[in-house]
């Protein structure tokens, strides 16, 4: 084994790679706090205080700084861009983000993610799926298929689950969704005038399936033997 | 929530598709199958519902319409024995509008026995324990249509009902002997005396149903979600009863739910009922939604019709008018989910199936502007891997820090707030690790967010090879080193390499040197010990030191030796060492 003689961080490769591909189909990067507040992280979000829809996700709320958390996803950013800019716009959004769960092979406290998001006139679900299937093949090649499941995310109605098929197996890698009406009245767009979609992924995921990459808190310990492209 | 195969067959007129079709069409219809279990003569699915279906589907009677729907079948109608029309002769007041109905129901004369075996083989295949005939019909009114409901043993109910606030302190022990002690905003169920249930999520050991009771108040509520929520999460409580009625339940369910437990109850443990209260102030009135095919059009793409979202109303057999392409539809009351043209496009969308969708990209190709940081973060990333840097990420968690997280990693809730502390002990971690690549230079970096005062900042930090550390925001380290952010991405060719995990046990370095005479000797040399490592799957050996004497060259060579499952022996190395040995004498060569 050959130290690296000065190499990048397996999940930045992905995350640069992913964002080259969005970027060919006119996806700018668009970051945001990793320190949130509760509007941007919650109530834009259509997720309201003392709804179940909460308990989807175990949150960091940092003490003794009322309202305030450790993003819990990328998704506080469409809000955060959406209140200074107009649309049509596709914007792509990597980021750290942190759940309050127990460690293990498949789940750490702090993950990245990335998040899309398209607002424009005549935004429909068809785009969703030509972007994602687009996206798909060029990240692990051209015979990837993908396929949508209902699912329920707070932000989008409707919602799905995105399977990828890699070699043989179906592979859950993304949510996604057309953005929830409220969503947008909460950032003062018409939503009688404008449609939009949004996905979201984790990237220590993609990691995982491009690159076999088992055990997502290896990515954080600082060994130099996971730095092997 | 598990659902019973056979116990959804009984709400449906047809034979139900068999176990593997009807979880292909769930799947890819309605909801995530998370696991199907064979339960004796029984199939039990797991189906994950999730809180824009939990006021419909968390029940079998739901989930049984949604299938009808989806598979085109029939629901059977529900039909039960009306309630008597008699006054209850305990009082019951209701002392908020927080509880959204009220019913209770006596029933006297009741027997109090097990339950007979098609109600217990029914609970137990979901998961739920057999207690008696009438604690058992409570819950299976519950789990089949997800109306939670409660029985009280009268003779423990004194003077009357009262749907109340707590008193601030006030005490209850519940059904499972847990005292819990109550907040004024927190809702009971009381007698004259004093708490008998933390109202719409659990009942109280005062008033337990037991194999004495023989007259019973049965309450089939309905509760404001947001207060049930609260005091379920205060007190540390999750049961059946609280999970529904967070995820608000529609009042009107009540009714039917009412009139099952009355009817089951009878019909299992006996007696008659004598009184019913009902407190139903505010009827929910009925919605509508319109929408037209364009509404629905502008979301899922350009095939929607106004005979598709027909067509869909009609499966499920909900009522609705139709004026060209406009379709408007009278929700049901248990479709609190269904409340605007966004929501009939994932009803249409989903039962027409998403696969028929098509895709295309999108409409324009907009001019990208990534943000400044983005293309500052890669190009001092660029820059540092240029230099010989190579990456790590740590963990944001610190022992210490100015900003802390509440309930967070036992001994690591502050956020960091330099990257240098990570930096450092990843730097001593891999330079132990060094014999494993044979090289003992360590160049690392960190970009990352760290935390100070009330400030998120982007720092790079790095550590070179003699170990020394600096660190400064980003912007000084672009600034100090004048490099340059270009627009334009700088392409890596995309690997298809694998990742190839390490080894978590211990691994054990030997070293020999060797004396030989010439040039030809240490290429002969070289041949032998990477030969022998290949042969044995060793890690190829490196050279590390190398010296000329008296016309001989002396040349050192390090193997490491590691197991991928087991911590090595000296035992299970000696031998292969003794072989290298005589390898290398064989060919004539002095080992010194």
């Amino acid at each position: 084994m050959q130290i690296p003689k000065g190499a990048l961080h397996p999940l930045t490769l992905i995350t640069e790679e992913a964002v080259n591909i969005l970027a060919k189909q006119g996806f700018s990067v668009a970051l945001g706090p990793e320190l949130e507040d509760e509007w941007h992280n919650f109530d834009a979000l259509n997720v309201p205080k003392d709804h179940p829809a909460r308990d989807m996700q175990d949150t960091f709320w940092i003490k003794d700084q009322s309202g305030k958390v450790l993003r819990t996803h990328t998704s506080p950013v469409q809000i955060r861009y959406m209140e200074t800019h107009q649309p049509p716009f596709a914007i792509v959004v990597p980021g750290k983000v942190f759940r309050n769960e127990a460690t293990d092979a498949t789940h750490e406290m702090q993950f990245h993610q990335l998040e899309g998001l398209v607002v424009g006139e005549n935004i429909t679900v068809e785009h969703l799926k030509g972007t994602l299937l687009s996206f798909f093949r060029e990240l692990f090649g051209e015979e990837t298929e993908i396929r949508l499941r209902p699912s329920f995310f707070p932000f989008v109605e409707p919602g799905f689950e995105v399977d990828v098929k890699v070699g043989e197996k179906w592979l859950e890698v993304c949510g996604a969704g057309m953005v929830h009406p409220n969503v947008f009245t909460n950032v003062k767009y018409d939503p009688e005038k404008v449609t939009g979609f949004a996905f979201g992924m984790g990237l220590d995921r993609l990691a995982n399936v491009k690159f076999g990459i088992s055990d997502v808190r290896l990515a954080y310990q600082g060994d130099l033997r996971f730095n092997q492209f | 929530m598990k659902y019973s195969y056979n116990w959804l067959q009984k709400h449906i007129q047809e034979k139900l598709p068999a176990v593997e079709s009807l979880k292909e069409t769930i799947i890819f219809h309605a909801f995530e199958v998370e696991s199907v279990e064979t339960v004796g003569d029984d199939t039990v699915m797991d189906i994950k519902v999730l809180p824009d279906r939990a006021h419909d589907c968390l029940s079998h009677y739901g989930m049984a319409r949604e299938i009808a729907g989806l598979c085109k079948l029939t629901l059977k109608p529900l039909e039960f024995t009306p309630l008597p029309a008699s006054d209850l002769d305990i009082k019951v007041e209701v002392q908020s509008d927080l509880c959204r109905r009220y019913i209770a129901i006596k029933i006297d004369g009741v027997t109090v026995a097990p339950s007979p075996e098609w109600l217990k083989t029914a609970l137990e295949s979901v998961g739920q324990k057999s207690i008696n005939n009438v604690v058992d019909a409570t819950n299976y009114v519950l789990l089949d249509r997800g109306q939670p409901v409660h029985a009280f043993d009268s003779a423990n109910v004194d003077g009357g009902i009262v749907v109340r606030l707590a008193k601030e302190g006030e005490k209850i022990i519940t059904l499972s002997g847990e005292e819990k002690e109550l907040k004024s905003d927190m809702f009971v169920i009381a007698d004259y005396i004093g708490p008998l249930a933390i109202a719409g999520i659990k009942g109280g050991k005062s008033a337990e149903v037991t194999s004495t009771t023989n007259s019973i108040i049965v309450e089939i509520a309905n509760f404001d979600p947001t207060s049930v929520r609260k005091t379920a999460r205060t007190l540390g409580l999750a049961t059946d009863a609280s999970k529904r009625f967070e995820n608000d339940l529609s009042p009107v369910v009540a009714f039917d739910a009412a009139q099952q437990i009355a009817s089951l109850i009878q019909e299992l443990a006996g007696g008659t009922v004598t009184g019913v209260y009902e407190h139903f102030p505010h009827k929910p009135q009925q919605q509508s939604v319109t929408c037209t095919a364009q509404d629905i059009a502008r979301i899922l793409g350009s095939q929607v019709t106004g005979d598709m979202i027909e067509e869909v109303y009609v499966r499920y057999k909900y009522n609705y008018t139709r004026e060209g392409d406009r379709v408007t539809l009278i929700v049901p009351y248990e479709r609190l989910d269904l409340t605007g043209p966004h929501d009939i496009a994932e009803e249409i969308g989903r039962v027409i199936g998403y696969d028929t969708i098509s895709s295309s990209s999108l409409p324009t190709v907009l001019p990208v502007v990534h943000a400044p940081q983005y293309l500052a973060v890669r190009a001092a990333k660029a820059w540092l891997v240029h230099d010989g840097f190579t990456e790590v990420q740590t963990y944001t968690f610190a022992k210490k820090g100015e900003v802390y997280v509440a309930r967070g990693p036992k001994d690591k809730s502050a956020l960091r707030t330099n990257l240098s502390d990570g930096l450092k002990a990843a730097y001593e971690m891999n330079r132990l690790n060094a014999p494993l690549w044979g090289a003992s230079i360590v160049k690392l970096f960190e970009i990352g967010s760290v935390f100070v005062g009330d400030q998120e900042k982007i720092h790079v930090a790095t550590i070179d090879e003699k170990g020394r550390v600096t660190e400064t925001s980003l912007d000084a380290y672009i600034t100090e080193h004048s490099i340059v952010t270009d627009p334009v991405s700088f392409e890596h060719e995309s690997t298809t390499d694998r990742f190839v995990m390490w080894s978590a046990y211990p691994f054990i370095v030997r070293d020999v040197a060797v004396w030989v005479p010439d040039a030809t000797g240490e290429e002969s040399l070289a041949s032998i010990v990477q030969s022998f490592a290949h042969e044995h799957n060793l890690k190829q050996p490196v050279c590390f030191d190398r010296f000329t004497k008296d016309g001989k060259i002396s040349v050192a060579y390090r193997f490491v030796f590691q197991s991928m499952d087991h911590t090595l022996t000296e035992d299970e190395i000696a031998p292969l060492w003794d072989k290298l040995a005589s390898l290398i004498t064989q060919a004539g060569f002095m080992i010194r």
